[in-house]
């Protein structure tokens, strides 16, 4: 396919490279994820494909179940590079979240809608038994204008297919962790989320919130003690 | 003027054609060109392709396959076949999604270098060329829908389409 050492740098992120390039007329990014040096090279490479194959399987579950999630136009198995729909006129839920906080009159209906529709878009993941293992802000995207809440997840290297409590409730926890540390001073509007996630869960909710609690508390003993 | 080609495929020397005809009259004799290996194509039912594009992710598959050693079937346009189809299972693929002598309308699609110009074989065929905008017409979505095992739910977030190209970019990842 294209030759990517031409192609433009959309971000740089912690696991791989974002390209953007243009796909028989459809706009499109391509993602690389690159070696880690301190890792074995065979063992960097099945791993590199292993994560490959878990973002297109969790991807392709996602949309079955009705979650928005990019198109995947081309999958490199032997580069081990993803070609999907970019995205173009979005930003990012962490972007957006910060932006309306920082905005003196920014409206905090929005920011509610917002997490009510996160919490249950989520649920409906974990319905499906999809743990998506890497939940941040900046793995969301909402689509342009933002108040539509166009939803879109993104980032499913992590993901797998499970249906263990356990496995949900760390998947919110890690969710809860990366929001509260990057949105001071949220709190109130992240229990909101939970309330959606439990309401539209339906029974399984339960079980999976006193998980998430447990895992705080395991959390809470660990910086204690650390 | 149905005809639509794309030069230098994928930066190759290759040039991709694809073409609808509707109306054939021949078509045993046209597959039969294509089965002996005369003519170089792929020989695709209309109603089962809702857009021109599903047709180039899958050539991109085939090509990509085929330039590395690793494809599944014979030839670079069994290849396309193949790829155009959910399943892996090869014979199936064919039988969904190649022509059969009853057909009337049929998408051809060829991948070839400059030298060899399509109209060679076009010449053969006793049918009526239409534009490839017309092809919704020819689409059987309920067929599409069922072929590619695309439920409700996921075409309230997205079209046919991008349900139907997600599926031949994973197929060898993911079996539905
Ligand atoms: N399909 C897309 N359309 C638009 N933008 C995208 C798309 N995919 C990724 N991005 C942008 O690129 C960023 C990084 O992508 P992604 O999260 O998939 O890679 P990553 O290397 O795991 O990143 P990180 O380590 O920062 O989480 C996203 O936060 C988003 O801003
Ligand atoms: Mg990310």
């Amino acid at each position: 396919m294209s030759d990517l050492s031409k192609a433009t740098l959309l971000k740089q992120g912690a696991e791989a490279k974002i390209y953007v390039i243009d796909f028989l007329g459809k706009p499109c990014i391509v993602k690389e994820r690159f070696q880690k040096t301190y890792r074995h090279p065979d063992l960097d490479k099945s791993l590199t494909a292993q994560r490959t194959k878990s973002e297109i399987r969790s991807m392709l579950r996602c949309r079955t179940n009705g979650i928005r999630t990019p198109v995947i136009y081309f999958v490199d198995q032997i580069k081990n590079l993803i070609y999907m729909e970019y995205i173009q006129d979005s930003v990012t839920v962490r972007d957006y979240v910060t932006a309306i906080q920082n905005n003196p009159d920014g409206d905090t209906h929005l920011l509610e809608a917002l997490m009510q529709k996160v919490g249950s878009t989520l649920a409906t993941m974990h319905e499906k038994n999809i743990i998506h293992g890497d939940l941040t802000t900046s793995n969301m995207l909402l689509r342009n204008p933002p108040e539509e809440l166009n939803l879109i997840l993104i980032d499913f290297g992590l993901g797998y297919i499970e249906n263990l409590a356990e496995d949900k409730g760390v998947d919110l926890y890690v969710l809860e962790r990366a929001f509260l540390s990057t949105h001071p001073n949220t709190e109130a509007l992240f229990e909101l989320l939970l309330q959606s996630y439990a309401k539209d869960y339906g029974k399984g909710a339960v079980e999976v919130l006193r998980k998430l609690d447990e895992v705080r508390q395991r959390g809470r003993k660990r910086t204690m003690v650390g | 003027m149905g005809l639509k080609s794309y030069e230098n495929f994928l930066g190759s020397n290759l040039t991709l054609s694809i073409v609808l005809y509707k109306d054939v009259r021949n078509l045993s004799e046209v597959r039969k060109l294509v089965i002996e290996g005369k003519f170089e194509a792929a020989l695709i039912k209309p109603s089962v392709v809702v857009d021109p594009f599903q047709v180039l992710v899958a050539v991109n598959k085939a090509v990509h396959l085929h330039s590395n050693n690793k494809k599944y079937t014979r030839t670079l346009h069994s290849e396309i076949l193949y790829s155009l189809a959910p399943s892996k299972n090869i014979s199936d693929s064919y039988k969904k999604f190649g022509v059969t002598d009853q057909e009337t309308s049929v998408l051809i699609v060829s991948l070839a270098e400059e030298s060899t110009k399509p109209q060679d074989f076009l010449s053969v065929i006793q049918g009526q060329q239409v534009a490839l905008e017309s092809l919704p017409e020819f689409t059987d979505l309920d067929t599409v829908k069922k072929v590619y095992k695309i439920p409700d739910i996921e075409l309230s977030i997205g079209t046919v389409l991008e349900a139907v190209v997600n599926r031949i970019a994973s197929k060898d990842i993911v079996s539905l």
